[in-house]
């Protein structure tokens, strides 16, 4: 069953609007409108989870070093 | 005059084309590509990515071996010993190649280049580790464009894979129907309501989906949307993380326990390997390359491989395959487990059928082990001897086959409720169809069960 409602389709046209800058895609192969406009709304999500996936990678590393000792061999 | 065909299935890139000159696979680069191929060597990329074994080697022959006037180089590609499909790798086949892809693409971020395109028919398998086999797949990196072959990954990569983690590995076939990869719509139908609280599929295929067919409404766009570099990182990542977390483990089938159920004792087994060595070894002539078809976990596979023949183990359980794949995955084995259904192998297709090769033609094979497979054919699928030694006689130049009598439990388990439909399924049969193509080399009882191995080599036709 699908339902699409009208106001559905105006917000994901503004949207598309919105995120689609003035830069042409060129490509040998269809990289397909929906897939620029789902980039474009979900880079910045995803680059802030990968900031704090890294960080607290970094964390758990230094941690890890801490604890086992190996920061100080590291270290001398 | 040298012999010049362009390779049928190199036409949609513009940026060069494969051809072969008397005989010998070729690569040309066009003008079109020329800052973008300089940009691969100077960057350090291809050498890179060659020294991982991502990237096919090649030798560079200069602009003036080119076909025509618009090339700036021509490459010789190191060649693969066999050309497979993603439709006939197993699940975690089609994830190693998943993730060899993202793999790429952050290596080549990380030198100022990325991927224009991410189809799987560019990766390969050499020795059990995936590789991609076209060196114009790069391109220069330009900050805040998005990726153009997001799509084709997730259609070539993410939703095969998720229809196979979550509902069945066969539905890995359904990639020779849609030869852009699966359309994201379609495997999130399939899957939607397995895999929607799932973050990254949730994004990458669900959503991905939707917006796919809503943009497909709209007005024709042009435009592109913008993604930061880290943005874009962050995205391979997530593709990544999604692609790693699926998984599938497979259940007990027919033939994972096939050998600890059928007629063979170990010493029986251990008999039959000897005879399929010597068997290999009596082959007169050069013999590089096998296919064992029937190939179970490859015990047989094994055999050929060690004794230097790349091996093709091609077998319709996908429990098999993938067990097998995983046995020799990442290192020189020399084999490459592939799913085909015998009765209906991988056919040509393609634009004008012409794009993927069917299995006829990546052969004729130097030796084709058909062991224990021929009653599966003539009894549970029906086919007639004569046309059994016709197709194997289309594909090989050897066979080493076994036959396996009617009054083998194995056979007498196929042949429960069919009736006296196979009166004909009988050893002197067996020896007069293959005799109509083949000539009999050598031929032993099996000791310890009822069957018996033969080797036979194509007659060469006259006039």
């Amino acid at each position: 069953m699908h339902r699409t409602r009208s106001s559905d389709r105006l917000v994901f046209a503004t949207l598309l609007v919105l995120v689609l800058a003035t830069t042409p895609a060129h490509a040998y192969i269809d990289p397909g409108s929906g897939s620029l406009f789902l980039q474009g709304m979900i880079a910045g999500v995803l680059a802030l989870a990968f900031a704090i996936k890294n960080y607290w990678r970094n964390i758990r590393a230094w941690v890890a070093a801490k604890f086992s000792g190996s920061g100080e061999r590291n270290a001398g | 005059m040298p012999d010049e065909t362009r390779e049928p299935s190199s036409f949609r890139d513009n940026a060069g084309f494969l051809f072969r000159r008397d005989g010998v696979l070729l690569r040309q680069v066009n003008k079109v590509y020329e800052r973008d191929y300089k940009a691969l060597i100077d960057s350090g990329l291809y050498a890179e990515l060659v020294s991982r074994g991502l990237l096919v080697k090649t030798e560079e022959l200069g602009a003036a071996a080119g076909v025509d006037g618009d090339a700036i180089q021509v490459l010789r590609p190191e060649l693969v010993p066999f050309i497979s499909y993603p439709y006939e790798w197993p699940f975690h086949a089609l994830k190693d190649a998943a993730l060899a892809v993202l793999e790429i693409q952050k290596l080549a971020l990380a030198k100022g280049m990325w991927l224009r395109d991410a189809t799987a028919y560019n990766i390969q398998f050499v020795n059990g580790k995936p590789i991609l086999i076209d060196s114009l797949s790069f391109e220069v990196y330009e900050e805040g464009k998005p990726w153009v072959a997001y799509r084709q990954f997730c259609q070539h990569f993410l939703a095969p894979l998720t229809m196979m983690a979550y509902v069945d590995p066969r539905l890995g076939r359904m990639s020779q129907l849609y030869m852009d990869g699966i359309p994201l719509d379609l495997a999130s139908k399939l899957t939607g309501k397995l895999t929607k609280w799932k973050f990254g599929l949730g994004i990458h295929l669900h959503a991905h989906g939707r917006t796919q067919q809503r943009a497909s409404t709209q007005e024709g766009k042009t435009a592109t949307a913008t993604v930061s570099k880290r943005g874009m990182e962050a995205l391979i990542d997530s593709l990544e993380t999604t692609v790693k977390g699926l998984e599938w483990k497979p259940e007990k089938t027919t033939w994972s326990d096939y050998y600890d159920e059928t007629n063979y004792s170990s010493s029986a087994m251990e008999k039959k390997g000897k005879l399929v060595a010597q068997y290999l070894d009596a082959i007169q002539g050069p013999v590089n390359t096998a296919w064992d078809l029937g190939a179970n976990v490859g015990d047989f596979s094994a055999i050929a491989a060690n004794k230097g023949l790349h091996t093709v183990a091609w077998d319709f359980d996908h429990a098999c395959v993938d067990a097998h794949y995983l046995k020799i995955r990442g290192h020189g084995a020399n084999v490459l487990p592939l799913v085909l259904d015998l009765t209906n192998p991988s056919p040509a297709i393609g634009w004008d059928n012409n794009e993927r090769m069917s299995l006829e033609q990546r052969g004729p094979v130097d030796v084709i082990l058909a062991l224990a497979v021929v009653h599966h054919l003539a009894i549970a699928n029906n086919v007639p001897l004569a046309r059994i030694a016709e197709f194997f006689a289309k594909i090989g130049r050897n066979v080493i086959v076994e036959f396996v009598p009617a009054e083998d439990s194995q056979s007498k388990k196929l042949l429960a409720n069919r009736g006296d439909r196979f009166l004909d399924y009988t050893q002197d049969n067996f020896e007069k169809a293959f005799a109509e193509r083949f000539d009999l080399v050598r031929k032993d009882s099996i000791s310890d069960s009822k069957r018996t191995l033969y080797l036979f080599t194509k007659r060469k036709t006259t006039g």
